[in-house]
């Protein structure tokens, strides 16, 4: 069975960001589209991708579908099933004060599926009529929970030629909780020229077996405040994705780097939820 | 698995304590690791231990001591990986038994201390609800330099089936973007056959299986179909025979290698091998590798009492320090990540000298004479580096391989995307004079005349010579060294690094000892040898006038040493308030803003102050300890099992015991992050160095050994042996007493505090007690009939 790309749209400008980059997915990974639009209004689907301003001849395998309810609680139920979501961050009230909506944001931190989330500015790297990430960034905690959590990322990225920058930040004074299997910068550092391959090429092994053979693999090291470094890092190397793997709440004093990303990243972010 | 019988006559037994690790887990991300901290060895071969079935996440890989390559775009020549003689692959019927699929009940691998194995032992039920229990012993021999062996047992518990084994060397595992396969064919042998590429250097893997299957303990005569693939992926022995329920079946295997280095014919030398041992080759390959471990095992091990934890850490350091040294030496040397791993690429660095020869010289003094032949071996590349960098005499490698030339590459990318210039090949002198400094202390631990006048002399006759290009004298009358780097390389291109000097100074005075030795003693050895190397009597006299005038840097009011000119002026930091910390000093503050900073890599100071413990006082010690020891950021593995030895030193038993800890568990822990690419050896070797130079004190001098130990309280009670000038001496040591036995032909001098001496004589007792914090020999003496025996 194929899988399912979730696009969830209010017919805003600011929604209709996230429509070429699910297109460009399910082509990608050969899924099919499911369009959700959440209002009370009754439409044939010719008024319906009137309102919602795509144009169906741009599909190949696509459902729409028109649901009553509250929107996030219809989003979520929805989800269940598919492979990604992929919505744009802030809808028809587009208040960009805000990291995002609040559907969005419930969204976000209820469902499980990995949601590529389109904030309003950011660039997209579109060719043809297609998106398509160039340079993708993946900070990588060096626990082995968050590199299998990367499997979606992973599975678009190896249908792409995108350039991968995998960023692994160290963070002193900090007491971390050690996991069997993690692999951090090494503590020792004898020699350079020897220390940081070894080390980069252990890191891929370990987090990213599927990637070992992609052709534009480099894992970097820094060291400092994580969001800082993330932004900082996209910045510099002009990254145009960027994947994240998130304990799954925003709580007061939780998630601050991945709400720290919501404000300032320039560029779309897939969240993927730690496994469990 | 049970113990089981090998033939008629021989059984494998296996006692649980003698298992210092296992490891139960099966988690992908640690494989690599898991690899290493099992990888098996002689100093000749060295093979990582990955599982035998090969998954996307092994890392497969034997190496083989000197097969060194460099290709057109290669600036330095590395060790080549070579093909994984470990391969197996068991089907049931024509299910591939692996531990993806199926349910895996069992699955431990540990080294097996008894009998110098690793072993992995493998429960599985398959979809079909068979289940198969497994054994796999492998090793590579220590008693037969070019054997090495793996044994495989397996019994269908529950069922009957057809099983089929495939057994062999697998090349796919090597570097062919080195190495050529030339498609050898032995009948009845699984055989490659391998060219180098660019060079003429070859080898060849053979193997040779048995096939034994056992019923209710007793052998059976079992139906088996054998046939050999030849494929250019690898050489397989294939078996296929009738499984039956509750039987036990061995597949018993002996691999044999040879390279060109020392053949005209790898694959005919290989052979004769099998021919040594005409029947029950597996059986007599492995008794005769047993039997040398445990005779090794006896010359080394330390042994704990009432700590089973800490007695495993130093077990897995002995396993790894055994195995890497037995057939190491002369034209090869230990890598820094030893055989066991691509990292480093098989370069040889100082850990050698620094590291590994004390334990070799000090329990197994033939090993550490080898190893410093290879210095010899490749004093001709040394001549030519000095040479290059217009110098006189020899300037040993940094990093070396099988030249001697410098194969330290000149600049790095570090992770953060900053290009480095690497300096330690151009800077890091002090290489030849920690040569040097080995050379006399192999002397004056085995009394090896012969060694130092044929050999050891032109070394430190040539090391001298370099040294000398490397000295300026000024305006204060005294002979500086500018712009070196010591042990700690957060420093480059400092003046006057106080390790150099020392060192240097050291190389000075042993090269006209042994000058004045030879001149009274070997007058005629000399003669050559002057000849040959042009030597004149003035070079000999600066080399006196050198030795005591070098600058010291030391104060003697504060009794420190400044570890270079200008190290005081540099900013100060409280390291405390970057703890804790994952990452070395370098990272968090940059290299150029650390090396702004009085943040040290590793024991500089203190490390010379280690190699001349009999010449500092205890004040000197303490105030040196406590003044760099805060200032050290550890970031090399080599620094804490130094600290270690130097906290024991000083007293500080505790925090030596820590120390201990942290450098014994650098692999074992993974903690750092890179054990994947093969054993840090050299932490290993100061392992040995902490427990018998740190707590139990051990200061080896001209005169005979001094020993003025401090136990931590974790310990009760520690023994270890020791070779001294040819005799076997047993030490037994607890909180108040210790005990030496020892047994050969001479009187040996042994002090027990500082200037303690009492004249030991062979086959009797000695004991020494505290007494107040004052060691007093004691009256009771008896005899005992030797080491051995006790």
């Amino acid at each position: 069975m194929k899988g399912k790309v979730l696009l969830p749209l209010d017919a805003s400008e600011a929604s209709l960001r996230a429509f070429i980059p699910a297109k460009s997915i399910v082509e990608l990974l050969d899924m099919n589209l499911i369009i959700l639009h959440i209002s009370d209004e009754e439409l044939c689907q010719e008024e319906l991708f009137k309102k919602l301003n795509i144009s169906k001849e741009d599909l190949k395998c696509f459902v729409a579908r028109q649901k009553t309810g509250l929107p996030e609680k219809v989003i979520l139920e929805e989800a269940k099933g598919c492979n990604y979501i992929v919505m744009a961050s802030h809808g028809k009230t587009c208040d960009e004060t805000r990291r995002m909506g609040s559907t969005a944001a419930a969204v976000v931190e209820k469902t499980d599926v990995p949601v590529l989330l389109v904030k309003p500015g950011v660039n997209l790297h579109i060719e043809n009529g297609k998106w398509l990430p160039h340079k993708t960034l993946i900070p990588l905690n060096g626990t082995p929970g968050s590199a299998e959590s990367l499997a979606p990322a992973m599975e678009i990225l190896s249908k792409t030629h995108s350039e991968i920058n995998i960023l692994h930040i160290c963070v002193s004074k900090e007491e971390k909780e050690t996991k069997e299997g993690e692999y951090s910068a090494p503590y020792y550092e004898d020699y350079p020229q020897y220390e940081w391959t070894s080390w980069s090429k252990e890191f891929i092994k370990r987090f990213c077996p599927t990637m070992k053979n992609h052709f534009k693999v480099n894992v970097s090291l820094s060291h400092g405040d994580p969001a800082q470094e993330i932004l900082n890092f996209s910045l510099q190397n002009n990254n145009d994705f960027i994947a994240v793997v998130w304990h799954g709440t925003m709580e007061h004093l939780r998630a601050k780097t991945l709400k720290r990303l919501l404000y300032e990243c320039s560029c779309p972010l897939l969240l993927i939820k730690l496994k469990k | 698995m049970e113990n089981f019988r090998l033939n008629y006559t021989f059984t494998y037994t296996e006692i649980e304590e003698y298992r210092p690790l296992a490891e139960r887990t099966i988690l992908p991300a640690r494989e690599r690791e898991i690899e290493t901290i099992f990888s098996m060895g002689n100093g000749y071969i060295g093979t990582r231990n990955s599982l035998e079935e090969s998954y996307p996440e092994s890392d497969p890989g034997s190496f083989i001591a000197g097969m060194y390559v460099q290709g057109p775009g290669d600036d330095f020549n590395f060790l080549v990986r070579t093909p994984d003689w470990t391969a197996i692959k068991i089907y049931i019927g024509d299910d591939f038994l692996n531990l993806r699929d199926g349910n895996t009940l069992d699955h431990m691998r540990y080294i097996d201390f008894q009998n110098g194995t690793v072993v992995r032992e493998w429960k599985s039920e398959d979809e079909e609800g068979r289940i198969t229990s497994i054994k796999i012993i492998k090793y590579i021999s220590l008693a037969e330099k070019h054997e090495l062996g793996k044994l495989l047992i397996v019994k269908p518990e529950n069922y009957s089936e057809t099983i089929n084994v495939i057994t062999g060397i697998d090349c796919n595992t090597s570097d062919f973007k080195y190495l050529l396969n030339q498609n050898s064919e032995i009948n009845d042998f699984a055989s490659i056959f391998m060219k180098v590429k660019y060079t003429d250097k070859n080898f060849a893997i053979i193997q040779k299986s048995e096939f034994v299957s056992h019923c209710k303990g007793e052998i059976k005569k079992t139906d088996y179909n054998y046939s050999v693939d030849n494929l250019f992926n690898g050489s397989f022995e294939k078996y296929q025979w009738q499984g039956e329920i509750g039987n036990t079946y061995l597949v018993k295997t002996v691999g044999c290698v040879y390279t060109g280095n020392n053949s005209d014919d790898p694959p005919g030398n290989a052979l004769s091998c099998y021919e040594k041992y005409k029947d029950n080759f597996f059986d007599r390959s492995f008794i005769n590798h047993r039997n040398k471990w445990r005779e090794r095992l006896e010359e080394s091990r330390i042994k704990i009492t009432d700590n089973n934890y800490d007695q495993k850490l130093v077990d897995f350091a002995f396993y790894h320090l055994i195995t890497a040294g037995e057939f190491s030496g002369n034209h090869y040397s230990i890598p820094a990540r030893n055989l066991s791993g691509e990292s480093y690429k098989g370069h040889v660095f100082w850990d050698v000298e620094m590291y590994l020869l004390p334990f070799y010289t000090y329990t197994k003094p033939e090993i550490a004479r080898n190893l410093i032949m290879y210095r010899y071996n490749t004093l001709d590349g040394a001549k030519k580096n000095a040479v290059k960098e217009g110098y006189k005499g020899a300037c040993f490698a940094w990093e070396s391989t099988d030249t001697g030339l410098e194969a330290a590459p000149e600049m790095t990318i570090l992770p953060n995307g900053e290009v480095v210039m690497i300096f330690s090949g151009k800077y890091e002198n002090h290489i030849s004079s920690d040569i040097a400094y080995t050379i006399w202390k192999y002397r004056q631990a085995t009394c090896d005349d012969e060694f130092l006048t044929d050999y050891g002399a032109e070394i430190l006759f040539e090391t001298a010579r370099f040294c000398t290009s490397l000295l300026t004298r000024k305006d204060d009358g005294l002979y500086h060294i500018d712009e070196v780097i010591g042990p700690d390389e957060y420093h480059e291109c400092v003046d006057d690094n106080a390790y150099t000097n020392y060192l240097v100074k050291n190389n000075f005075d042993v090269a006209v000892k042994t000058y004045n030795l030879m001149n009274s003693e070997y007058p005629e050895k000399l003669a050559k040898l002057k000849e040959k190397i042009n030597l004149e009597d003035n070079e000999v006299e600066d080399w006196q006038e050198f030795t005591a005038n070098i600058y010291p840097g030391y104060d003697p009011e504060t009794k420190l040493y400044e570890q270079f000119r200008g190290y005081y002026d540099l900013e100060c930091i409280n390291l405390e308030e970057y703890e804790p910390r994952s990452v070395p000093m370098d990272v968090i503050l940059g290299r150029v803003k650390t090396g702004e900073t009085q943040v040290i890599k590793q024991a500089d100071v203190l490390m010379f102050m280690m190699l001349f413990g009999e010449r500092f006082s205890k004040e000197q010690l303490r105030a040196n300890y406590e003044f760099y020891e805060e200032k050290c950021g550890h970031g090399s593995s080599l620094s804490p099992g130094i600290h270690s030895l130097m906290a024991a030193r000083a007293k500080k038993t505790e925090e030596a015991y820590n120390y201990f800890l942290q450098n014994a568990r650098i692999d074992i822990g993974d903690a750092f992050g890179n054990a994947a690419g093969g054993i840090h050896i050299a932490s290993l070797g100061g392992v040995w160095m902490s427990v018998v130079l740190g707590f139990a004190g051990m200061y080896p001098v001209d005169k005979g050994l001094i020993f003025d130990p401090e136990l931590p309280g974790q310990w009760n009670k520690i023994e270890f042996p020791l070779k001294w000038r040819g005799q076997d001496i047993k030490v037994v040591l607890d909180h108040r007493e210790i005990k030496f036995f020892i047994s050969g032909d001479k009187d040996i001098y042994l002090s027990v505090g500082f200037d303690n001496w009492k004249k030991i004589s062979p086959g009797i007792e000695h004991i020494a007690v505290r007494n107040d914090q004052k060691w007093e020999w004691k009256e009771r003496i008896y005899e005992r009939k030797s080491a051995a025996a006790s």
